[in-house]
């Protein structure tokens, strides 16, 4: 008899809890451009502790795989070894120092391109699941960033702008499911709309606008300017397979983006879209 | 003491987050990464029992999905639905060996990324089920047993070896 109201209790504590639950994710599924305070102050902490520990674990991965290198001079005698050992992890420090620099050159280069102002960032941390592909970067909206910004790297276009805290900033990466950007085929003019696959490949898939369409393997695509997002002329990415439709009226086809987005380290988020347009040399 | 206990809980959850957000995906780009925040949930569910399992896993759920900002709550409520019905089977577990933990949390796996699934996918989430359920989940179940089998014994069978070992030398 007594267990009856504590199994009741159970029972309405758990059908709030689904309520509740059901209406954060309803008014979460969205992009938004304001953030709750609890989750502004849960990502400043993260953020930087994030960027922080990734770079202590690259650190360490290559000093793990200069480690393994050195198995083979055991024979060396241990003097010159530790001088050797001092010498090359300078060495790894100034390589890392000069690609860090060749990065952020080209960045700035691709920077000055654009007639627009543009934000360097750099990737915090990616989302910890594994559905959805989105990353934290370490611009907000202290830095000029908003909600809806393009963000893009010397190779072409990463994702956009969605949830801003005053130091961080999600971007929804190109190839997440949730990301549909107007792009234009360079050789045959044809208008596109290119999706996310969200499946783990990369790719991105290529809809043509128009029925009568001409898409082929190696043809390009930037973007169009059209979706109010992306300005005109970054590069989407190379088509690598053209499929027949439906009912073999018109053509669908796949791309693969040139940025390596299981590798972002520094991106640009377009402050300014209308000027940020390129033109067609990309 | 509790106090203490809630400490390593929080140290725990945000020990799960940043090796699953920032420092896993450094080490092995491109791989399925498992789920920590869910393994630790999963685990104290079965040491603990369903009030401080749904705890934990309502707790790192919503750290999780606040993180990136979108379907929040989505992550809390699958780590939920599991860590009750881990609680619920709590009682009639035999804890002291490797085994259950890993099939509990393993087929807590499969069933929290279903309800994950659905949710987000009920909210406009795209997924492509035919690689959710054959490459991403069984890759995500196999590490996660894994992990789960290595979290219970270090919460659950290593204090409790050294309180015997402790024990008997007193003796």
């Amino acid at each position: 008899m007594k267990q009856q109201p504590l199994i009741k209790r159970r029972i309405v504590v758990t059908v709030i809890c689904a309520i509740v639950l059901i209406c954060l994710i309803y008014f979460t599924a969205r992009d938004r451009d304001r953030l709750s305070i609890a989750e502004r102050v849960a990502r400043e902490i993260f953020s930087p502790i994030a960027r922080g520990a990734s770079k202590i674990v690259r650190e360490i991965s290559s000093w793990a795989s200069y480690l393994a290198s050195i198995g083979e001079t055991k024979a060396e005698n241990e003097r010159l070894r530790s001088e050797l050992d001092a010498l090359r992890h300078e060495n790894l420090q100034m390589d890392e120092a000069v690609r860090e620099n060749e990065r952020l050159k080209v960045l700035l280069d691709f920077k000055d391109v654009l007639g627009g102002s543009a934000v360097v960032a750099k990737v915090s941390y990616r989302d910890p699941g594994n559905w959805l592909d989105s990353v934290v970067i370490n611009k907000g909206s202290d830095d000029g960033v908003s909600s809806g910004y393009p963000v893009v790297t010397d190779r072409g276009v990463v994702g956009r702008t969605t949830s801003v805290t005053c130091n961080t900033a999600t971007v929804v990466l190109a190839v997440d499911s949730r990301s549909a950007v107007g792009g234009i085929d360079v050789r045959s003019r044809d208008l596109v709309l290119v999706e996310g696959l969200g499946d783990g490949s990369g790719l991105l898939h290529v809809r043509p606008l128009g029925a009568e369409n001409d898409l082929e393997p190696g043809d390009v695509i930037i973007t169009s300017g059209l979706g109010g997002v992306y300005p005109r002329g970054y590069v989407l990415g190379d088509i690598i397979s053209v499929e027949p439709g439906k009912y073999g009226v018109s053509k669908s086809a796949f791309a693969r983006p040139r940025v390596d987005f299981d590798r972002l380290d520094e991106v640009l988020v377009l402050a300014d879209q209308i000027e940020g347009t390129l033109g067609e040399m990309q | 003491m509790r106090r203490l206990k809630n400490l390593w809980i929080v140290l725990g959850i945000f020990a799960a987050l940043l090796l699953q957000a920032a420092v896993l995906p450094v080490l092995f780009p491109r791989w399925v990464v498992p789920d920590l925040v869910f393994c630790f949930s999963a685990v104290v569910s079965i040491i603990a029992g369903t009030g401080p399992g749904v705890a934990v896993a309502l707790l790192g759920g919503l750290c999780q999905d606040a993180l990136t900002g979108t379907f929040i709550g989505a992550s809390a409520g699958a780590n939920m639905a599991v860590a009750g019905m881990i609680g619920f089977v709590e009682p009639q577990l035999f804890k002291e060996n490797l085994v259950t933990p890993a099939v509990i949390v393993g087929a807590g796996t499969v069933i929290r990324e279903a309800i994950y699934i659905f949710v987000i996918w009920s909210f406009g989430a795209g997924i492509d089920l035919v690689r959710a359920f054959g490459v991403v989940i069984p890759w995500i179940t196999v590490l996660n047993c894994c992990t789960g089998a290595l979290l219970h014994r270090w919460m659950y069978l290593l204090p409790r070896e050294r309180e015997r070992s402790g024990s008997t030398t007193s003796v």
